[in-house]
């Protein structure tokens, strides 16, 4: 059944902040000047603004998560001396950003506001990444004293699997990492716009957990990236072309195994969660001009494609070769870098760029005339979620 | 086991929390004995441990088991990747394991530095590492009859 919400809600502005890596500028200003940033796209002036969604979790263990320092929460914003008007907000724990749009659309779509700031921010702590207590309680006591600890090492053991199962070697990776670069050397948003990554770069890298490779891993960033939602009606109105929100779904099925124990199948995890989005929107692969699909591991892109359905299991090294998601392929895959080469935004980046190419404002990266944006986010297995939008209202 | 005291009394390995729900697996361990939860209704294994069954919601049951097992996947896990591990010392060989009693029902370990690792290769339970005042079951490649 196609979703009662379908279209009722579309994207009418996109902003970004400044991209850094480590920075003593509070993160709050990056989140300020990206909300500013969405606003003005919108055509809109701040106070307009009476919804607020994010999901501020920081991607990091030991983060103090003080709000406008390490992370921006729903607080951050109600503080705001503009905020005054707003009547609604939500906040995630669990699924990232494309459960926010989702809450968003839900409240727009039953009135219980009319203009969504949709926003996320990330930020790279001091020091050394993932510092590790000396205990480990709930499931880490099961992984954490045998060396296996944080997302690194489960990825990397179901790359292992997924690799010795379909037969696939690591080296042909390369092909979708180093594809992505190129795509964020036409990204002026990206943190790599101006770094180059060879095929050599790549075959070179050295081994974080094999079989991943540092190159494998996506670039933690200070940053944030805003949307502005609002009622589709309304956003006809406004300078931009609108950008509809067709479908939104959650990975809700399989969920025993949390951020502490992730092994599992992650095409079968994801599977159910497009099967969702197919339904709610009435399209299907054939449909899809752009796919953005979450990276904070490449090997996630392989696992995303074949729980879409656009290649068979286990077949999606193969499917990433000759070019196929190249800007200029068949199914153009995080055009604007991704996590991997524009920077580590849990989805954001993806979303944004998803509403740029259905825009026409990709600039050197655009692909023509895409229609329809498949936006999948998470792991799968561990907080999945996604979005399809649209050019067209269906 | 020799070689892997040496490497161990390096590696501040981080030392398990029980709690009431996961207390009775580390008792076990430390008797030498490898316990998972079963469902009393529906027979159902599961790991790590539930508040209730995730198959039925039934009552989970620790209840020892063979610890007979086949390897699902391994990684070597370079530095800094591996908590409590001083920079310099080998990678760490991380495992994933099936036991027999039940698809799916899989734990995590470390290996002693293996020949060669494939799926289903056979591995068993020993219990020759601690973290702090706690025992670990870890599990090991089996000898193949040549």
């Amino acid at each position: 059944m196609t979703w009662a919400n379908r279209c009722a809600v579309a994207v009418a502005g996109v902003g970004f902040s400044a991209v850094e890596r480590r920075t003593s500028t509070p993160l709050g200003r990056f989140a300020d000047d990206a909300a500013a940033a969405a606003i003005a796209d919108a055509g809109l002036t701040p106070d307009a603004v009476d919804g607020l969604a994010t999901y501020p979790t920081p991607p990091f263990e030991g983060a103090v998560a003080r709000s406008g320092e390490d992370m921006v929460d729903v607080e951050h914003f109600l503080q705001a001396p503009w905020a005054r008007g707003v009547r609604w907000y939500s906040q995630a724990g669990e699924g990232m950003i494309t459960t926010s749009v989702r809450d968003a659309v839900h409240a727009l779509a039953a009135g219980a506001c009319s203009t969504v700031l949709v926003w996320r921010a990330m930020y790279v702590p001091p020091g050394t990444y993932g510092t590790h207590a000396g205990t480990a309680g709930g499931d880490a006591a099961f992984a954490a004293p045998y060396g296996c600890a944080g997302a690194i090492p489960w990825h990397a053991l179901a790359y292992r699997r997924y690799l010795e199962l379909s037969g696939g070697r690591r080296e042909a990776l390369g092909a979708l990492v180093v594809g992505q670069r190129r795509n964020a050397n036409r990204n002026p948003h990206a943190v790599f716009a101006d770094r180059l990554m060879t095929a050599q770069d790549y075959a070179g890298a050295r081994t974080v957990a094999d079989p991943l490779c540092l190159f494998d891993c996506d670039v933690p960033v200070t940053a944030a990236i805003a949307l502005v939602l609002t009622t589709a009606d309304r956003a006809r109105d406004l300078p931009r072309p609108p950008v509809y929100v067709a479908a939104a779904a959650q990975q809700t099925t399989r969920r025993e195994h949390r951020l502490h124990y992730t092994m599992g199948d992650h095409v079968e995890a994801g599977t159910p969660l497009v099967d969702e989005l197919w339904e709610q929107s009435g399209l299907a692969q054939a449909d899809v001009g752009t796919a953005q699909l979450y990276d904070g591991f490449a090997p996630s892109v392989l696992y995303w494609l074949e729980a879409a359905g656009f290649c068979g299991r286990g077949e999606a090294l193969d499917f990433v070769q000759d070019g196929r998601v190249a800007v200029e392929g068949k199914l153009p895959v995080n055009t604007g870098g991704g996590s991997l080469s524009q920077g580590r935004m849990h989805g954001m980046g993806h979303l944004a760029e998803a509403v740029l190419q259905l825009r026409g404002d990709a600039g050197e990266r655009q692909v023509v005339d895409p229609r329809a944006a498949l936006v999948l986010v998470g792991s799968p297995m561990l907080r999945g979620g996604g979005v399809l939008l649209t050019s067209e209202e269906l | 086991m020799s070689d892997q005291q040496v490497v161990d009394a390096a590696w501040a390995r981080p030392v398990p929390v029980p709690d009431d729900v996961t207390a009775p697996f580390w008792a076990a361990a430390r008797e030498g004995r490898l316990v998972v939860q079963r469902c009393a209704r529906c027979g159902t294994f599961q790991h790590p441990p539930r508040a209730r069954c995730t198959s039925c919601g039934g009552e989970p049951v620790f209840t020892e088991v063979s610890g007979d097992a086949t390897l699902v996947s391994w990684t070597t896990a370079h530095d800094p990747v591996v908590p409590g591990r001083p920079r310099g010392l080998a990678p760490v060989v991380i495992v994933v394991v099936e036991l027999v009693e039940q698809p799916g029902l899989w734990l995590v370990s470390d290996v002693d530095e293996p020949a060669e690792l494939r799926i289903g290769a056979n591995m068993c339970v020993a219990f020759d590492a601690t973290a702090g005042d706690q025992v670990l079951p870890r599990f090991h490649p089996v000898e193949e009859p040549s």
